[in-house]
């Protein structure tokens, strides 16, 4: 068998679906043929990284559904979950263009809110209950259950520090669409004139990711504002800070995960 | 990275440290029996190939060679191996799986998702004759006779896959 | 918890569920990872010793006539014995049953079970509360490395 026809071979005996004869041939050729076990290692290799990827399967939609109900904001929800920047949020995850406007305006509403902490409870709810119709009519649910069962969107889980040794987490992101979620519980409530803080880690300094509050409970869902580059990101990571938050992270560091 | 960790771990590995390999074993036993039982279709025997595979680590960890390929590669050709051989056991005792499929794992890693992209990026014929090849370890007149297709088509078709998938994925990193 | 107007939980409770099905979500990503109790036998597997055995090294027992065990490992807490086989061709278990998990690695020559049979670094697995026989295939002496979980009693 000619050198050409020997390394046409290659990628099939790296499968290993070679047979008869041909197969035979090949081995013998391979025994003093440095060329062909180059080609033949290369290909080799390649065989094993398609075993990386397994074929996806969809959540199973009891699965879906519990996140899907999870994350929905309900009208109960404390005012500790800026509810016009959730709109805001909703809107952004669902693209449409006539609600720009409103967020705009919400995102002006939440400002005021936090200047003036007496106030903040009435507006609160005021935007609560314009949020809830939004979301109501927005496909917020539909491109939430997307991201979080399609293929792309990456998980990573973070794990509690001395500071904080019961808490666990999870961020899922879709690193094209730029939407993220995080998930975490085992986290005491902030201290008084404290929050939460969320930190992308990539080649450089920790990007600010959102600032968020637990319940009493100790967790929280908090989708992440929209936006945020996560390519290249490494390493999440949660400190607690003053709760308008930082631009570079000065608290303790209560949860920490590296992304694989 | 994942790759890092994991060839620091193999070094412990080489000098018998046992927590090693516990540590190697949190981090890639989901891998190995996520392809263990696309293969098998039987999560009994998708755990035994886990076990021989980790076993094999254990013995054999002086004998990874990174120039050659990730530590990810090295696990995956091992279980693809080892699940192949326990799937010609059972066909030759003309046994069917215990379970339907059990739903393999949406990939997360970078590398998993290129590996994926690069998949899905082949023409389906291409696709399935590669795929049965890889999953069910066939030869290459096996899968002619399945696919009821020439040798020389189905020959081609296997390498024109290969051929695309290196050009798009590259050498490892 | 009251629901809120569709049914659904509320935000206060929403989270345990989120984590839930993440962590549902994640056993995917992770690429389904077997079940809790195999990591530990694989530990207890990594304490098979290494080809060539020093045969006179071992103080055995003979069980079964042609099979001699040397028990080298034991964690009473966990009911876990591992043990050195060296079996001679054609040798055979006794009909016996497990109250416990069996598991057999093979380090040289082979055996076989009414299933199938086992070469070298290869696994046959006995489950609890199953009865079997074992034979050594002909030609070698085979060695293994077998861990008991539980007991086993003859039938």
């Amino acid at each position: 068998m000619n050198e050409e026809r020997l390394l046409e071979l290659v990628p099939l005996a790296a499968l290993g679906a070679l047979d008869g004869e041909e197969r035979a041939a090949f081995e013998v050729a391979l025994a003093t043929n440095p060329a062909l076990q180059r080609e033949l290692a290369s290909y080799q290799e390649l065989v094993g990284r398609l075993g990386l990827a397994t074929d996806p399967v969809q959540p199973s939609s009891a699965a879906r559904d519990r996140l899907l109900s999870v994350t929905r904001p309900s009208a109960s929800r404390r005012s500790w979950l800026v509810p016009a920047l959730a709109a805001g949020l909703v809107a952004a995850l669902s693209g449409l263009l006539l609600v720009r406007s409103e967020w705009d305006a919400a995102r002006r509403e939440a400002a005021a809110q936090r200047a003036a902490a007496q106030e903040a409870h009435a507006t609160a709810q005021k935007a609560q209950a314009e949020a809830a119709a939004l979301r109501e009519s927005l496909a917020s649910e539909v491109a939430f259950r997307e991201l979080v069962s399609h293929p792309e969107t990456r998980v990573a889980s973070l794990a509690g520090l001395a500071a904080a040794p019961g808490a666990r987490a999870r961020v899922v992101w879709h690193p094209g669409r730029r939407e993220a979620v995080l998930v975490a519980s085992g986290l005491a409530p902030a201290p008084a004139g404290k929050a939460y803080e969320l930190w992308i880690i990539a080649k450089a300094a920790p990007v600010p990711a959102g600032v968020f509050q637990v319940d009493a409970q100790g967790r929280v869902v908090f989708r992440l504002p929209a936006g945020l580059e996560f390519a290249g990101v490494r390493t999440f990571a949660v400190t607690v800070e003053p709760e308008g938050g930082t631009t570079a992270p000065t608290g303790a560091m209560v949860l920490a995960g590296a992304v694989s | 990275m994942a790759s890092a960790q994991a060839a620091a771990l193999i070094r412990r590995l080489t000098r018998g440290d046992h927590k090693a390999l516990g540590e190697f074993y949190d981090l890639y036993s989901g891998l190995v029996n996520g392809l263990a039982i696309r293969i098998l279709r039987d999560r009994a025997e998708a755990e035994d190939t886990v076990q021989e595979v980790f076993v094999q680590v254990w013995q054999q960890a002086a004998r990874f060679d990174p120039s050659r390929g990730t530590p990810e590669a090295w696990l995956c050709t091992m279980a693809r191996t080892r699940a192949l051989d326990r799937l010609r056991k059972r066909s030759s005792r003309r046994e069917e799986p215990e379970q339907s499929h059990a739903g393999s794992a949406a990939p997360r890693t970078e590398e998993a998702i290129a590996v994926r992209k690069a998949l899905d990026g082949l023409p389906s014929d291409q696709r399935k004759a590669l795929e049965l090849a890889y999953y069910e370890g066939l030869t290459q007149s096996e899968i002619a006779e399945r696919l009821r297709e020439p040798l020389g088509t189905v020959k081609t078709r296997i390498r024109t896959a290969m051929i695309r998938l290196r050009g798009v994925l590259g050498p490892s990193s | 918890m009251s629901p809120d107007r569709d049914g659904q939980p509320t935000g206060e409770e929403a989270p345990e569920s989120a984590l839930l099905a993440l962590d549902e979500l994640s056993a995917r990503d992770a690429g389904l990872r077997p079940r809790d109790g195999l990591r530990q036998e694989l530990l207890d597997l990594a304490d098979a010793p290494r080809l060539p055995l020093d045969t006179s090294a071992y103080a055995w027992e003979e069980p079964f006539p042609g099979i001699r065990i040397c028990e080298v490992r034991s964690d009473p807490s966990r009911q876990m014995r591992g043990c050195v086989v060296w079996a001679k061709p054609g040798a055979r278990t006794a009909l016996h049953r497990h109250l416990g998990d069996e598991v057999i690695l093979v380090l040289s020559g082979g055996l076989r079970d009414e299933r199938c049979s086992y070469h070298a670094n290869q696994i046959c697995r006995s489950r609890e509360g199953s009865v079997h026989v074992e034979e050594v295939l002909p030609g070698d002496d085979c060695f293994c490395y077998v861990v008991y979980y539980g007991s086993h009693e003859p039938v």
